[in-house]
C-alpha cells in the first residue's frame, strides 16, 4: 500500500521543481497596468479626470483587500493631478510615494522641483 | 508485493515523462555581479525599436512594471520617466539609451537601468489565421558602476486559430465592450505579458528576486543611506 503512495509523492516533488512557486502578489494592481498602457501609448486618450476617478476607486478597493499600492502608482496619480491643476494633491501623492518607497526619493525630488518650477511659470 | 513494485516503477516512468516537458534548460547565468550589486530599484527605459511597429515600443513598455515590481524591485513609473526625459529634450528611445548611466542615476537615484530592445512586434494575417510574435532582448546595467549585471532575450509566437477558433471574434467583441482601454484588443500586447514571464522569471535565466520579495533581512545590508550619499 505504502509502495503505491511513494511514487505519487516523488512525482509531485519532482514536478514541483519545474513549476513556478505559487506566486503571492506583493501589490494590488487594479486598473493600473491598463492606465500605464493608455498613458505610454497615448491610445484612445483616457482623460486625466477619468483616470483619477478610476484610480481613486482602485485605491479604495486595494486598501479594502489589505493590499499595497504598487511602485509608481502614486506618482502616476500625482502626474494626473498636476495635469488637471491640482498641484497640492500632486505634491501629497509624490510625498506619499517617497514614504512608501524610499528608493524613489531622488526621482520624487526631481519631480517636486519641476512641479514647483511649473507652478511659478503658469499664471 | 511484486505488483506493488511494478506500480512503483510505473510511477517513476510517469514522473519522468512529465519532467520531459520542462527539460533541457540552458546553463544558469552567472549572477556574481548581480548579487554584488544587489539593486533595489530599476529604471526601465523605453525600448529601442528594431521593428516597423510604431506603437510596439510603448505598448511593450507598459507591460514591464508589473512583473519587475512583483519580483521585488522598486520600478520607476515608466510613463513619468519617459516624460521627464522628453521634457529634457531626449525624445527618441534610441537617444535615451545613449544617456550616460551616471546622469540617469543623478536625476532618478536608480540603482540599475534596464535597456530593452524590441526585435519583433505584431501580427501577420494570412487568410483567416494570424500569427503574432514578440521578441525582446534586455540588458540590466548597474547605475553606479555602469557594469552589466544581467542580460536575456525571449521570443514568443502565437497562432490565433491554433489557440482558439473563436479568438478573433472574441477579440472584436472584447474591443467593442471595453472601449475605455484598448490594450486587450492588441494580441501582441497580450503576448508581451507572457513573454515578460519568460524573460524575467525563468529560473536560472531571469532576474534575481529583489528586496521587497526577499524581505527585510536581505534588505538590511543596503540601507537607505545609499541614496542620501548621492544628494
Amino acid at each position: 500500500m505504502s509502495a503505491r503512495v511513494v511514487p505519487a509523492a516523488v512525482m509531485v516533488l519532482l514536478l514541483g521543481g519545474c513549476a513556478a512557486q505559487a506566486p503571492k502578489a506583493l501589490y494590488g494592481w487594479g486598473s493600473y497596468e491598463d492606465l500605464i498602457y493608455a498613458s505610454t501609448t497615448k491610445a484612445d486618450g483616457v482623460a486625466p479626470e477619468r483616470q483619477i476617478e478610476i484610480m481613486t476607486k482602485d485605491r479604495a478597493t486595494i486598501a479594502a483587500a489589505g493590499q499595497r499600492l504598487p511602485p509608481g502608482w502614486r506618482v502616476h496619480l500625482a502626474q494626473l493631478y498636476a495635469q488637471t491643476g491640482h498641484l497640492d494633491q500632486a505634491r501629497t501623492e509624490i510625498e506619499a510615494e517617497k514614504t512608501a518607497f524610499p528608493e524613489s526619493g531622488v526621482f520624487c525630488d526631481t519631480l517636486l522641483n519641476s512641479l514647483n518650477h511649473s507652478q511659478k511659470v503658469t499664471p | 508485493m511484486t505488483r506493488a513494485t511494478f506500480v512503483s516503477g510505473g510511477g517513476v516512468l510517469l514522473s519522468l515523462a512529465f519532467l520531459s516537458g520542462c527539460v533541457s534548460p540552458p546553463p544558469p547565468k552567472d549572477y556574481t555581479a548581480f548579487k554584488a550589486s544587489a539593486p533595489r530599484s530599476i529604471l526601465v527605459l523605453p525600448p529601442k525599436n528594431e521593428t516597423v511597429s510604431v506603437e510596439g515600443p510603448y505598448s511593450y513598455l507598459s507591460t514591464v512594471s508589473r512583473p519587475l515590481s512583483e519580483l521585488g524591485y522598486y520600478v520607476f513609473p515608466v510613463n513619468e520617466v519617459d516624460e521627464l526625459l522628453k521634457a529634457n529634450g531626449v525624445t527618441d528611445p534610441a537617444e535615451m539609451h545613449q544617456i550616460p548611466v551616471a546622469k540617469l542615476r543623478e536625476v532618478t537615484g536608480a540603482d540599475a537601468v534596464l535597456y530593452p530592445t524590441l526585435k519583433e512586434y505584431g501580427s501577420k494575417y494570412v487568410l483567416l489565421d494570424s500569427v503574432t510574435s514578440v521578441s525582446v532582448s534586455a540588458v540590466l546595467v548597474d547605475a553606479r558602476s555602469g557594469e552589466t549585471l544581467w542580460s536575456n532575450q525571449a521570443r514568443l509566437q502565437m497562432n490565433a486559430n491554433g489557440n482558439n477558433q473563436g479568438g478573433l471574434l472574441a477579440q472584436m467583441v472584447g474591443a467593442i465592450v471595453s472601449q475605455i482601454i484598448n490594450s486587450k484588443s492588441d494580441p501582441a500586447h497580450r503576448i508581451s505579458q507572457q513573454l515578460d514571464t519568460i524573460l524575467f522569471e525563468t529560473q536560472g535565466q531571469g532576474l534575481l528576486p529583489g528586496p521587497y520579495l526577499v524581505g527585510p533581512v536581505a534588505v538590511a545590508p543596503k540601507p537607505a543611506g545609499t541614496h542620501s550619499n548621492q544628494l
